[in-house]
């Protein structure tokens, strides 16, 4: 009896979760869903949305440009080190280039973003929850979607492949770097190597990646600040719940389009 | 108590549950938003579903029976339209845009509302309303989080009453604030109410809020009206729970 009573519980405690699973991924469509038509439809917020601009691209780009660096140093002394190995030295540049523009650029941008914006978001949006700010919003007539998510998400999505990029030719730089002063590359011969093994497809895909996790991340913010409850206690879960999805979605989901763009 | 017509915000039993608890149980009147102004002070403890029964009428929690109607009409679509249009909302703890400027949260609804008017003009209307909630110009420029709280309620007045509204919300305008600044708000709600001819729906447990500005008085508790009547007539009611209210207050 007692196992049946205990068997009921866990069936019920799967219950739950399920249908919480069920409702916030009904939620997270049903924002993406409002806030895409609304983005399509005026009144456009000019304001807000180069205010986002400024926050999501501008004020990113040192934290992205120093990661990218640093990466893209590490990743030359990795491959050189491990290329050694079968004579293999030469192949520093380009696998450099294609590691940086394929990979590297698009994920580390995007994991460092979604530790800056969609804990920023959720703890914005959340604590105007709990202040009832989003009320006062639909009290004045304004949809607090197309007001605080469109402009968030149409500037994630412009200005995460421009980071990216961004991030893919700083990355490649502190390759160059590192491979000129100490790997015994020269100038031109790391230049050339990395240029004639690199195609477009390797950008396009990074980028187009990037296109994904710049909604991911711009969504789960906002999606976990609309369902902050219970005061400043209740906001700093949603910001933390925030940067976890927004890191664990961009990792599923870049292994799905890797899987999709390049799987033969 | 509920019924029809135009000029009227007609709630007509309304039930709310949050939580699989019950909140609002049954709860009708009429709001007249017409010439003649009408003012409702709806009090009660804290947890008698106070703030949830205006949520209902805002829009924000949906009554799973009853209705909410204005002039007639469900509150949807276009009549929700002209319903926000008639309404200015005070809330409890003024919900002023933390990002914006006091001038810019006073004149948001001209800013991104659906009748947008040039920045210029707006700031200009803005800085009026300010200076007719007691409010210097100065302030305009600052941000909310540099006002004292009775500022703060002044500046969420402003924003309230700029588009000169026909029917006036306000929950618990007092609340936070010291004895004398109350007074002060509930004598501002009490000229702004007699000047624009609005309708005013209060909801408060200050019984100064009630003396000052109420012409009838709901109370309220666990969802329910237990008692309703002019409030002249709250003093020398035999009621237990009018009785009970006083004495706490």
């Amino acid at each position: 009896m007692k196992l049946l009573i205990y068997l009921i519980k866990i069936i019920q405690k799967l219950g739950r979760k399920a249908e919480y699973f069920c409702v916030s991924i009904g939620q997270i469509l049903k924002i993406s869903l409002v806030s895409l038509s609304e983005a399509l439809t005026p009144p456009f917020y000019a304001e807000p949305f180069l205010k986002q601009l400024i926050s999501v691209g501008f004020n990113s780009l040192p934290v992205v440009g120093v990661t990218a660096l640093f990466t893209g140093a590490a990743l030359a002394l990795q491959i050189f080190s491990g290329g050694s190995r079968f004579n293999a030295e030469t192949v520093v540049p380009s696998i450099v280039a294609i590691g940086m523009t394929r990979e590297l650029g698009p994920v580390l941008c995007g994991l460092i973003v979604a530790g800056r914006l969609s804990s920023s978001i959720a703890a914005e949006i959340g604590s105007m929850k709990v202040t009832e700010q989003l009320d006062a919003l639909k009290s004045l007539s304004v949809s607090p979607i197309r007001y605080l998510v469109t402009p968030r998400l149409a500037s994630s999505v412009i200005c995460l492949p421009i980071l990216t990029l961004i991030s893919d030719i700083i990355g490649i730089l502190g390759g160059l770097v590192i491979g000129i002063t100490s790997l015994q590359f020269s100038l031109l011969v790391y230049t050339e190597y990395t240029i004639k093994f690199l195609e477009m497809s390797d950008i396009y895909s990074g980028l187009i990646k990037s296109v994904a996790f710049g909604i991911i991340i711009s969504l789960s913010g906002c999606y976990f600040g609309f369902t902050s409850k219970g005061g400043a206690a209740g906001v700093g879960k949603s910001t933390t719940s925030a940067v976890i999805a927004a890191s664990m979605l961009i990792l599923a989901s870049n292994y799905l389009l890797t899987a999709f763009m390049f799987q033969k | 108590m509920s019924g029809n017509g135009t000029g009227k915000l007609s709630i007509d039993r309304i039930k709310l549950s949050l939580d699989n608890q019950l909140i609002l149980n049954d709860i009708s009147f009429d709001l007249n938003t017409n010439d003649n102004t009408d003012s409702i002070t709806i009090i009660g403890r804290s947890g008698a579903g106070k703030s949830a029964l205006l949520k209902c009428i805002l829009g924000i929690y949906y009554p799973f029976s009853g209705s909410i109607k204005f002039n007639n009409q469900p509150i949807l679509k276009r009549n929700k339209e002209i319903f926000f249009n008639k309404l200015g909302m005070v809330f409890q703890n003024s919900a002023l845009f933390d990002s914006l400027s006091v001038w810019e949260n006073v004149g948001f609804k001209y800013l991104y509302g659906p009748n947008k008017m040039p920045k210029k003009n707006v700031k200009k209307l803005a800085e009026e309303k300010l200076e007719r909630v007691g409010l210097s110009i100065r302030s305009a420029n600052q941000f909310p989080i540099e006002l004292s709280g009775g500022m703060q309620k002044r500046a969420a007045i402003a924003r309230a009453i700029i588009t000169e509204p026909k029917i006036l919300f306000f929950d618990e305008p007092t609340a936070g604030l010291d004895p004398i600044t109350a007074r002060k708000i509930n004598y501002l709600i009490k000229d702004l109410i007699s000047d624009s001819k609005a309708s005013a729906l209060t909801i408060t447990h200050d019984i100064n809020t009630v003396n000052t500005i109420a012409d009838r008085v709901f109370l309220m508790n666990e969802g329910k009206f237990v008692w309703i009547g002019c409030r002249k007539n709250m003093k020398t009611s035999s009621d237990e729970y009018i009785k009970d209210f006083l004495n706490t207050e």
